[in-house]
Formats: C-alpha cells, sequence, structure tokens
C-alpha cells in the first residue's frame, strides 16, 4: 500500500530509485483514489488514464535499464483545464469550449512533458478563471476536500481540491488576483503565484493578459519549489516572459541567509473584515517565526484599499477583449442563426455563463468612449500607486506577510447571488498581481481536524528564492 | 451611474434576456458605486501602468519558419469542405 497523503516528489523519486514502488503502481493508486473519491468532491473534469499509464511504465521501463531519470520524472499531475495539453479537452470550465480539444501543448506542458511528468486529467475550475469559489464552472461544482459542504476557493479550485485529497501528488493552475493563493489557502495546500513574466503563458487560454501567471500546487514548498523551477523561464512564444536565472538558492536555500531577511507586517491587511480565527492563526505564524530568530517590521501599503476597485476596472478590461475571440464558430455547435452578427449573439449568449457575461459587460463599458479615462485609466494610475507602494516596502524589508484570504472556505452558495461580497475574498490576493509581485499561500501548522488557513508571503519581483525559502523554513520549525 | 445594458450587450456581442439585462444592471450599479472611491486618489502625475511589468517585451527574431503544424487548429471546426472552412453570410 502506497502511502499517497505522505508521498513528495522528493520521497517518490527516491521510492523509484530504491525500487519501493514503480511508476505505474503510483500512477494507478492515484487513478483509484479518484475513482473513489472523485465522485463526491469533483475536482477533474477529464481524465487521461490510458496515456498516463503507459507514460508512467515508460519511467519503470527506462528504471529497469538503468537510465538516469530527472527528479519530475514519473510524478502525476494534474493540469488546470485552461491550460493546453495536445490532444486533450481543455474547455474552461465553459460550455462554449465544451468540444474544444487542444492541437498543441503549453510551453509549461512541454517543460514538464520532457521532464517526463505523468498527466492525470484536467481540473475544474470557474469559467474562464472567473471566481473565487469554482461555482462557477458551467459543469459541475467542486467540493471541499475538508468540508464537502464547502467551497474549494476558486478560480483553480480543481487543481487545490485534487492535490488536498491525493488524488495528485503535485497540479498546476493559474492565478490572476488570487486564483492559486486563495483555493491553496481553504484546501490546505501549498499555492504558488510567480512573478509576472517568470512562468510562459504560451498554451494558457488568457483571461487578464497582465494580470495571469501559472503556478503549482503542492502539500509542501519544497514541492512547490520543484515544480516552478522546472517551468520557469523565458519562451521565445511569449514575450512578456523572461529568464531570470533563477539559480542554487531556489533549491537549496541557505537558511542562513533566510533568517537574516526582515519581514514587512502591513497594516492595511488586518483591518476590518478579517475573520479573527484567520487574523489569530497569522498571529501564531508570526510569533513561531520570531520565536525563530527571523525580524519584523511594521510596514504600511496605503493604496491597498484602492486594489480591488483597480482590478475589477483592469481585470474585465482585458477579459473583453480576450473572450470577443470566442465567438462560436470553431468550437461549438452553431444554430440556424441567418447571418454572423446573429450567430455571434446567439453563440456568446448561450455558451457564457453569468458571472463571465458581467464582466464581458463591464469591460467593455470601462473601455467605451466617454468612459474610457474615467475607469481605465485612472485605474492604471492606481495601478501604478499600489505598485510603488510596493517598491516602497521592499527597500525595508524582503518579505510581506499577511493572510491569504479574509475568511476560511465558505458555503457553497453562500456569496453566489452577491458579487461583491465573492470579490471580497480575493482582497488580500489581488495586490501582488496588480504589482506583479511573487506570493505563496503556505498552510498555517497545527489546525488538523479545522478548515485550513492560509498565510501569504510576498516578494519582490523575480525574488521568490526569498519567499520560498522562508516558506520552508516555517515549515522545518 | 446608468448602465446602458442593451448597448453594452450589443457592443460585446453578446444576447442577453430581458431577466440578465434587469440582474446585471442591478449588480454592475453596485460595483460602479464602489469604484467611486477611486476618485479620491490623486493621479495627477503617476503615469498609467499598462501592463503587467515595466519590462520591455523581449520579441523572437522575425525569422521565416516553415509550420509543419498548419491547419492542425481547424481540427474541430463543424462545418468545412475540401480544405476550406465554411462560416455563414457576413454581407
Amino acid at each position: 500500500m502506497i502511502d499517497l497523503k505522505e508521498l513528495t516528489i522528493k520521497k517518490f523519486h527516491e521510492g523509484l530509485l530504491n525500487k519501493k514502488f514503480s511508476a505505474k503502481e503510483v500512477t494507478e493508486s492515484f487513478f483509484k483514489e479518484i475513482k473513489n473519491k472523485d465522485g463526491e468532491i469533483g475536482a477533474y473534469l477529464s481524465l487521461n488514464e490510458n496515456d498516463a499509464i503507459e507514460s508512467a511504465s515508460g519511467i519503470d521501463n527506462a528504471l529497469s535499464k538503468n537510465e538516469e531519470i530527472g527528479v519530475l520524472s514519473g510524478v502525476p499531475i494534474a493540469v488546470k483545464d485552461l491550460i493546453l495539453i495536445e490532444g486533450e479537452p481543455a474547455t474552461a470550465g465553459s460550455k462554449i469550449l465544451e468540444k474544444y480539444v487542444a492541437s498543441y501543448d503549453a510551453t509549461v506542458i512541454e517543460k514538464l512533458r520532457s521532464a517526463k511528468s505523468v498527466f492525470l486529467g484536467k481540473t475544474n475550475m470557474d469559467e474562464f478563471a472567473m471566481g473565487s469559489s469554482t461555482e462557477n464552472s458551467a459543469f459541475k461544482i467542486t467540493k471541499n476536500p475538508h468540508d464537502l459542504t464547502r467551497v474549494p476557493g476558486g478560480s483553480s479550485g480543481g487543481s487545490a481540491a485534487a492535490v488536498a485529497a491525493n488524488m495528485a501528488l503535485v497540479s498546476l493552475g493559474s492565478d490572476t488576483g488570487g486564483s492559486i493563493r486563495q483555493p491553496a489557502s481553504f484546501c490546505g495546500v501549498v499555492g504558488l503565484k510567480p512573478t509576472y513574466g517568470a512562468v510562459s503563458r504560451y498554451g494558457l487560454i488568457a483571461m487578464a493578459s497582465s494580470l495571469d501567471q501559472i503556478g503549482p500546487f503542492a502539500k509542501t514548498v519544497e514541492d512547490a519549489v520543484i515544480v516552478f523551477k522546472s517551468i520557469a523561464g523565458h519562451d521565445s512564444k511569449d514575450s512578456t516572459s523572461f529568464n531570470s536565472n533563477y539559480g542554487d538558492e531556489l533549491l537549496n536555500p541557505d537558511f542562513g541567509k533566510i533568517k537574516g531577511l526582515t519581514i514587512g507586517i502591513p497594516d492595511e491587511y488586518f483591518g476590518d473584515g478579517l475573520d479573527k480565527e484567520v487574523g489569530d492563526s497569522i498571529k501564531e505564524v508570526i510569533k513561531s517565526l520570531k520565536d525563530a530568530g527571523i525580524k519584523f517590521k511594521q510596514i504600511n501599503l496605503p493604496n491597498t484599499k484602492y486594489a480591488l476597485s483597480t482590478y475589477y476596472i483592469v481585470m474585465p478590461a482585458e477579459v473583453s477583449t480576450n473572450l470577443a475571440r470566442f465567438d462560436g464558430i470553431r468550437y461549438g455547435t452553431r444554430g440556424n442563426a441567418p447571418d454572423l452578427l446573429e450567430l455571434y449573439r446567439e453563440n456568446k449568449g448561450r455558451g457564457f455563463g453569468p458571472e463571465t457575461k458581467r464582466r464581458i459587460i463591464l469591460g467593455t463599458f470601462v473601455l467605451s468612449a466617454g468612459y474610457y479615462d474615467a475607469y481605465y485609466t485612472k485605474a492604471q494610475k492606481v495601478r501604478a500607486l499600489i505598485r510603488e507602494d510596493f517598491e516602497k516596502a521592499f527597500k525595508e524589508v524582503q518579505v510581506v506577510l499577511g493572510p491569504t484570504a479574509p475568511t476560511p472556505a465558505f458555503k457553497i452558495g453562500e456569496k453566489v447571488d452577491d458579487p461583491l461580497q465573492m470579490y471580497l475574498s480575493d482582497i488580500y490576493t489581488i495586490p501582488a498581481n496588480l504589482a506583479g509581485i511573487p506570493g505563496v499561500s503556505i498552510p498555517v501548522k497545527g489546525r488538523e481536524n479545522k478548515l485550513p488557513i492560509g498565510f501569504q508571503l510576498l516578494g519582490n519581483h523575480f525574488r521568490e528564492a526569498d519567499i520560498l525559502g522562508m516558506g520552508q523554513l516555517y515549515e522545518r520549525l | 451611474m446608468n448602465l446602458d445594458i442593451e448597448y453594452l450587450g450589443n457592443l460585446s456581442r453578446i444576447e442577453l434576456t430581458q431577466e440578465e439585462k434587469q440582474r446585471f444592471s442591478n449588480e454592475l450599479a453596485k460595483v460602479l458605486g464602489h469604484f467611486e472611491e477611486l476618485k479620491e486618489v490623486n493621479t495627477d502625475k503617476v503615469i498609467p501602468m499598462t501592463g503587467g511589468t515595466s519590462m520591455e517585451n523581449i520579441f523572437r527574431p522575425d525569422v521565416l519558419e516553415e509550420n509543419k503544424e498548419s491547419g492542425k487548429g481547424a481540427n474541430d471546426f463543424p462545418d468545412k469542405k475540401n480544405g476550406y472552412l465554411r462560416v455563414p453570410k457576413i454581407f
């Protein structure tokens, strides 16, 4: 019996080398777990069992010939359904892409494929990554593995739930305003949003191009590091991607150096609206890091309170532009519209769900003549100020610590009729996307049999090593 | 602020039901009300942040390459004949 709950990438790799189990056995165990549990949890939209077992057998074959294998070889990965895997469906949680089958691999998939990872299947998400609960999926509701009456968070709820329920060793998600970190917090796993530009977005179905980043979910910070390192880097197919030469400090942090970093605590992240239990948990994290000798400093990020408004102008503007291409011509059922315009109207009306329509309408409004400057340009200016806040902060500290989400996982249906309430659950994660900086959500320790709570570490541009090093230090305390 | 949902629906090429128009109108009015807070921020001398980064794009060299995958993207096209893709009339 393979203990999937305790399995990490390194343990898996060592297990393969020591012949404790085969890659095929582990992949089969994950599928067994999926069959047992996923009817209830609903993390996956589609499975890729035959290919997965075949790739896993390929690893076993290589091992039997004493070939060298990499640390990600045979690692079973779940992938959010807006990242393209050639020959697999990629619905982005939307009816309008229900029949779409990807004709190429996203760059992150190409990289993991050459590292010989195994793709288990595609995970559920809010339609086009728009939502904070995965309730906006056109196909099903994913439930939180820790409490089936609660949401897993969103929009990458399926990827978070898959790792939390041991239905994948690690997974990939995307984060535009918190869509990796918030579900990681709700499901009790680690979730990393890299620096804007750290990971190629080629083959990611775009939501808001100036905010989107692909990142990993894992049970430990170290596993998240291993996946992140393998998918990061410049890609000629994404002109915003950048080779920042993440060195050895990512995989082998110097904890002596990490202990010398100063953590900033922003007043603005501990105000009204923060659940008491969450606030208390974060204080415990601060205390244990202080006890370990880490220096703390109170800081201010004065424009934080404008982040939500700024985000809900910039993001829908980009959404309305990016989603204009989905017209029902290529993959949908076309219907009997007499002309092209009518066909667009019908297909979009039928193919998009309420939240997607809401954001397209809002984005169209803020970009429309007469309102562009008052809303869109204004928001872009406030965005610059939010980034400036962080630039100033990172002159005094190297890491910023706060809550990931204002509450633990909420009940299914609780916020579905109140968009503004739903939007507020991303209030602490949005600023990092606006500023383009990296952020990681890490589970607060000692919450067995309680709803998980995550804390967030934010770092300077391309300084993932600081937040991931600090995260690993916390895990070892 | 009153949103002309009918007009915005037309601009975005989305057919909306009466119920949706009513619902979005109310919900978006609330969201726009929230945006009013941005007016209190002094942005007179601020240069707008127009992308996710202040770094410059890194473009690949503009060289001709043979595309061996040509046509693959049209695999799922619902209406095609002899290599042509058929769409409803435009004019």
